[in-house]
């Protein structure tokens, strides 16, 4: 399930003056209902206006209202038949484009391929044909539209594409909170396409001061700091790692490390001894901690939901559920020894289990058993993680490579190969930078995405740490390198 | 008073006369003196006479081709029973008499020509008498009723000879016929004769003639009075002798009538006739002439003796105060309420006579700046007045529920104006009532979120009608206390026609937000770096993220990758803080800093900040008010043409009139910049006008895209602003074309 940032406009607060008409009373006292959170009867009144004045505009916004409502209920049947109505009743009006990028939005939402995101970008791109500047110069549904339709676009690896209608969003849609979104995707389409490191910088650090303090300046101070560590240090001779240093040994105290995953700032560690899984800030504190049954590796998914494997299930310990999977056999038999697991754009998910090593299992519903995916001369794969982009990374420790695969599965390639002793773990950092943790040698490599060896080292890191046992590695949004070591008590972060 | 126009040259009599009246021109020379045309008016449509002479004329027409006698005689008669009653009475208009014989004298020519020679006789006796001097000839007779006219004349007539004429300008009068000469046909018998002449005892005696006979006689009037001659522009002028009205000045004078020297110095348009006043005492005499609109003229006369008197021709002053206008600029344009003039310019002191009474003074100084003022003049009165244009905030109204809010509004404005001594305050609220009724503007318009308001057409009227630079309405919250509301702006003409709204709290210092809103005085320079320092949690100061190759920080030593310590001895943790600090900076300005290289050397640069040209933000601030600072950084010559044209393109393409901004673009050569902001950002704005002017301009745009992708390193907005080239990239491939 793909959760790009179309916000739909469920909190907005809408306010229409009561000038008078029926239509227009009736209207406002929808819409008094709405911001009451009264959804049922704010629905009950929108009905009523819809189905007396059809003609007025205000119908026109209660359909659209209407629609945004039914789809945050998750019944997008009724959500699509009122978009249809909108279409027929009010074919130019502003709210039918609000119904066409909700439309865009749900078709994101179901979206099960990179060919369904591509329709679905077609749906959203109906809202800046249909609704132009000229005569719409301050709809925002128009700029939510594009932003979704440049990450689509960005998804599809369509940077180009990405980039202009990013930068159409920022330059030519009145400002809104999508403007910063749109600067962001902006870069790092920009990024993910080569283009010269010094316009992307001047991008990234305006955003930085102008959302000082809100997620959007935080995200993008996040990506300055991966790329002076990525980019700009080692320009000039700063080494790749400088430091190593254990991570929240003060604070989180480990017996048996199982696993590390980072976002942008947040780090998650499983431990199968204590056993648990917690959250840390990159400042070390811990944010949550709660028990789990044999926890191993964990990750992020697309919904930046904390996820982690068990034995025989995948479990969203903050606020989700926990999951079983069943085999490629059916769904009799559940899936045990789970190795590694990631999810997917689409809503499904991807698992190394030991009984199947050999190929990678996908689930696009976790009720179902999984399609098998088996990649060229992999024997005994160890871990699977998935990029900014959706493409699919899986280390093999018997071929002793990388392979990559777009986010349909398809297109096997190899990116990586490496003379591993006993390859345990793979990471992605934002740049497309592969990480290889190497437990046979107690070696960390950085490979670039052009397959060439940039680095390697342990098991003695800078600092007089030793590494003893790693088992994981991963990589937040700012660079910064996280090991997780059976034999040692806390996390090691490299930086 | 006997009021009469003389006809015959005039006796000069050359005497001093103490003007006493300041300002007076008049003074008697000789060759002021002049000769005047008599001149004998008749009632003629009281007595038809115009209306019988033309009937006359029109019988004459149709004999000539062809009409019968009868029916002219028939004619002749209606004419003579017409005329005949009168034709006796000597004290007839002379045309009458006249017409009358020119009657008689053709009836009797059509008699002769029937042969009826006894009517032809009867009529040639009568018209004998009624004109003596009428000679037959003219009118071709037969040589018989040529011969008998003769001797009937011979026998009816003598002639009246005038010797020793004194004075020679009288006027003689025989039997009611003017004499003109020294000799004068009459009807044998006895004649009246009259002769008359102001300042002299008219003269009036029977005078026995005989047919066929000259008579003599001396003429020698009595002088019996002084008298006074005066003729005055512009006529209807009365005037008094001794505060008692004697007369006014009437008729136009013909140029040939007035004094050559007077014309001379005064032209010869518009002047009076003479009035003549011939019953004035020997003595010392107040003359006061006045008219309307125009300053009294008094003088002191003495008439001493028995002479005629002649003032020069009097040229009466209009009633006027003056109005100077010191520190005129150059290229001010003046209205005179509200009407353009010219005005009599001396450097930069400007001069305006105006009538006595309130006027409004508006000054406009170039497209922007305004000074004005309403003041009364009284007549004689100078008034001296400073001008001081500033960009010109008209105010065209207020609305809303607190009626002393708008008093106090403009209070605050006119403070506010009065704090920033850039701005004068014009306002037109009572004179923009109509004009923005027409424009549907109320207050629940004006509070829509979108008011349906022509904004195009209203700033083409108030241009017009009430201009100045940019223009107000304030819009109060429904309460009976305002505390919030707003002030609704926009620009004048060519700037955009789409208003501004600007929150105000009325409840806090409006006085103090309305002067920071109106003292913003953006620069078009700003320091320039060449350094974009970038934030990164790898370290704990910010790091130089790229250097602009040429730039000051290259200069300095300073690379990619350099940690920022500290800035003139201040510790950096932030991006943000040094380029505050580099914004603020001076332009030329040396910063010291503290860089920490990546090799871990600490060292001490002085950077040496550069100048660069900069737009504004058109989101940043009120259009109308970035507009206003255009126009002053433009007055000053603070930026070149290029960088003023380039800012004012962006605002109108910000106020969507790309046109206009097309324009603007197309014509601006900018400085080629590779590294900084120059015509690649002139090239990509003009990309994105045309964009958004139509999609029959795609091409264009994407020649102007392809322009500004092609200078690799430029800048937008200023030397260390975004950069072009991969905007204009993403642009082309927005438009589907092929990227350089």
């Amino acid at each position: 399930m793909i959760r790009v940032a179309v916000v739909v406009c469920l909190a907005t607060v809408l306010s229409f003056p009561a000038r008078g008409s029926e239509a227009e009373r009736l209207f406002a006292e929808a819409t008094r209902l709405d911001n009451a959170s009264d959804l049922a009867a704010a629905l009950d009144a929108y009905r009523l206006l819809i189905d007396r004045f059809a003609a007025t505009p205000e119908a026109a916004e209660a359909l659209a209202r209407s629609a945004e409502l039914q789809w945050a209920r998750d019944d997008s049947s009724a959500a699509e038949r009122l978009i249809e109505t909108l279409r027929s009743r009010h074919p130019t009006s502003a709210a039918t484009a609000r119904g066409e990028l909700l439309a865009g939005t749900m078709a994101m939402d179901r979206a099960g391929s990179l060919a369904d995101l591509a329709a679905a970008r077609t749906i959203l791109l109906r809202v800046p044909l249909g609704w132009d500047r000229g005569a719409f110069p301050d709809l925002q549904a128009r700029a939510r539209a594009r932003v979704a339709a440049a990450q689509i676009a960005f998804l599809l690896g369509d940077l180009d594409t990405a980039i202009a209608e990013a930068l159409l969003v920022a330059e030519d849609e009145p400002r809104g909170d999508y403007s910063a979104e749109a600067e962001l995707l902006w870069a790092r389409a920009s990024l993910a396409a080569n283009a010269e490191l010094a316009p992307i910088l001047e991008v990234l650090q305006r955003n930085v001061i102008e959302n000082e303090g809100e997620a959007i300046g935080r995200e993008a101070k996040a990506w300055l700091s991966l790329l002076h560590r990525r980019r700009i240090g080692p320009s000039v001779g700063r080494p790749w790692i400088d430091s190593a240093r254990p991570f929240a040994a003060t604070t989180m105290r480990l017996e048996e490390a199982t696993g590390v995953a980072a976002d942008g700032d947040s780090i998650v560690v499983t431990d199968g001894s204590l056993p648990l899984i917690a959250i840390l800030g990159t400042d070390e504190s811990v944010r949550v901690r709660t028990a789990i049954t044999t926890p191993r590796r964990p990750w992020w998914d697309v919904d930046r939901n904390a996820a982690a494997v068990g034995d025989d299930v995948l479990v969203r310990p903050f606020g989700g559920r926990r999951i079983g999977l069943t085999s490629p056999r059916g769904r009799d038999d559940a899936l045990s020894d789970i190795e590694a697991a990631t999810d997917d754009l689409f809503g499904g998910w991807w698992a190394i289990a030991r009984r199947y090593d050999d190929v990678l299992l996908r689930y696009n519903t976790v009720t179902q058993p999984p399609r098998e995916v088996r990649l060229q001369d992999t024997r005994d794969l160890q871990d699977v993680a998935r990029d900014d982009r959706g493409r699919l990374y899986a280390l093999d420790r018997d071929s002793q490579s990388v392979h990559r695969l777009d986010a349909d599965g398809r297109g096997d390639e190899i990116v990586a190969r490496g003379d591993w002793k006993r390859a345990a773990a793979l990471a992605i950092d934002r740049l497309g930078y592969l990480w290889v943790l190497d437990s046979g040698t107690r070696r960390v490599e950085m490979w670039d995405a052009s397959g060439r060896l940039l680095m390697r080292l342990g098991p003695n890191l800078p600092g007089g740490i030793e590494l003893r046992d790693p088992v994981d590695i991963a990589v937040d949004g700012a660079g910064r390198v996280y090991l997780a070591d059976e034999d040692l008590t806390h996390l090691v972060v490299l930086d | 008073m006997p009021i009469r126009f003389f006809h015959l040259p005039l006796i000069v009599c050359l005497l001093s006369l103490i003007l006493l009246a300041p300002g007076s021109d008049a003074q008697i020379e000789e060759e002021d003196l002049a000769s005047a045309t008599p001149t004998v008016r008749a009632d003629d449509d009281a007595l038809g006479i115009a209306d019988l002479t033309q009937r006359l004329d029109d019988l004459e027409a149709a004999l000539r081709t062809g009409m019968a006698r009868g029916e002219a005689l028939l004619a002749l008669d209606e004419l003579v029973a017409a005329l005949d009653a009168r034709s006796i009475d000597p004290a007839l208009p002379l045309e009458a008499r006249a017409l009358l014989a020119d009657v008689l004298a053709r009836r009797a020519v059509i008699y002769d020509e029937i042969g009826d020679s006894a009517g032809a006789d009867l009529d040639l006796v009568r018209l004998i008498e009624t004109s003596p001097n009428l000679d037959l000839a003219t009118l071709a007779p037969s040589a018989s009723l040529y011969e008998r006219f003769t001797a009937l004349r011979r026998t009816r007539v003598g002639t009246l000879d005038v010797t020793r004429i004194e004075p020679l300008d009288m006027e003689i009068v025989v039997d009611g016929w003017p004499m003109e000469g020294d000799t004068i046909t009459v009807t044998a018998g006895t004649v009246r004769l009259e002769a008359r002449r102001p300042g002299y005892a008219e003269l009036s005696e029977d005078i026995e003639v005989r047919a066929a006979r000259s008579t003599a006689r001396d003429l020698e009037l009595v002088r019996d009075a002084p008298v006074l001659r005066l003729a005055t522009r512009p006529n209807n002028a009365a005037v008094y002798v001794d505060g008692a009205l004697v007369g006014s000045t009437e008729g136009t004078a013909a140029p040939a009538d007035l004094p050559a020297g007077a014309t001379a110095r005064f032209g010869a348009d518009g002047f009076s006739s003479q009035l003549v006043i011939d019953d004035i005492a020997l003595g010392v005499h107040q003359l006061e002439i006045r008219r309307d609109g125009f300053r009294p003229y008094r003088t002191q006369l003495f008439i001493e003796d028995l002479l005629d008197y002649e003032l020069p021709p009097v040229v009466l002053q209009p009633e006027q105060g003056t109005i100077v206008l010191l520190d005129l600029p150059a290229n001010a344009r003046v209205r005179l309420n509200g009407e353009l003039i010219e005005i009599e310019r001396s450097g930069t002191r400007g001069r305006i006579e105006v009538d006595p009474g309130s006027h409004s003074i508006d000054v406009r100084a170039g497209a922007t700046k305004m000074w004005g003022t309403r003041l009364d003049v009284a007549d004689r009165q100078t008034v001296e007045l400073r001008v001081e244009p500033r960009l010109a905030l008209v105010l065209l109204g207020v609305f809303g529920g607190d009626a002393n809010a708008a008093d106090r509004l403009a209070d605050d404005l006119t403070g506010a104006v009065r704090a920033t001594d850039r701005w004068t305050l014009i306002d037109r609220r009572p004179e923009a009532i109509s004009l923005l009724d027409d424009a549907g503007i109320d207050v629940a318009t004006m509070r829509a979120d979108s008011p349906q308001v022509d904004w195009t057409a209203l700033q083409r009227r108030v241009d017009d009608e009430l201009p100045g630079f940019v223009y107000l309405i304030a819009l109060f919250g429904d309460d009976v206390l305002a505390r919030d509301g707003e002030l609704v702006m926009w620009t004048t003409a060519p700037g955009p026609a789409l208003p501004d709204r600007v929150p105000i709290a009325l409840d806090s210092d409006p006085r103090a937000a309305v002067t920071a809103l109106l003292d913003r005085t953006p620069e078009l320079f700003r320091p320039w770096s060449g350094v974009l320092p970038i934030d990164s949690d790898a370290v704990a100061h910010p790091v130089i993220g790229a250097i602009t190759p040429g730039g000051p920080g290259e200069a300095a030593g300073l690379v990619a990758g350099d940690l920022i310590v500290a800035v003139d001895g201040a510790s950096l943790d932030r991006a943000a803080t040094m380029l505050e600090k580099l914004t603020t900076a001076q332009s030329d300005e040396t910063v010291t800093l503290i860089i920490r290289t990546p090799d871990g050397t600490a060292k001490e640069v002085d950077l040496r900040l550069g100048r660069g040209p900069s737009a504004l933000d058109p989101t940043a601030q009120p259009r109308s008010l970035a507009w206003a600072a255009l126009a002053t950084i433009e007055e000053r010559r603070a930026a070149p043409e290029w960088l003023i044209d380039f800012n004012r393109a962006v605002l109108l393409l910000d106020a969507r009139d790309p046109i206009g901004a097309v324009r603007l673009l197309r014509e601006i050569e900018a400085a080629e910049r590779s590294h900084g902001f120059g015509q690649a950002a002139v090239y990509y704005t003009l990309g994105r006008a045309l964009e958004a002017v139509g999609l029959e301009y795609r091409s264009a745009a994407a020649d102007a895209y392809r322009r500004a992708a092609g200078i690799a390193g430029a800048r937008f907005g200023h030397h260390d602003g975004p950069f072009v080239a991969p905007r204009a990239r993403a642009r082309l491939h927005a438009l589907g074309e092929s990227t350089p």
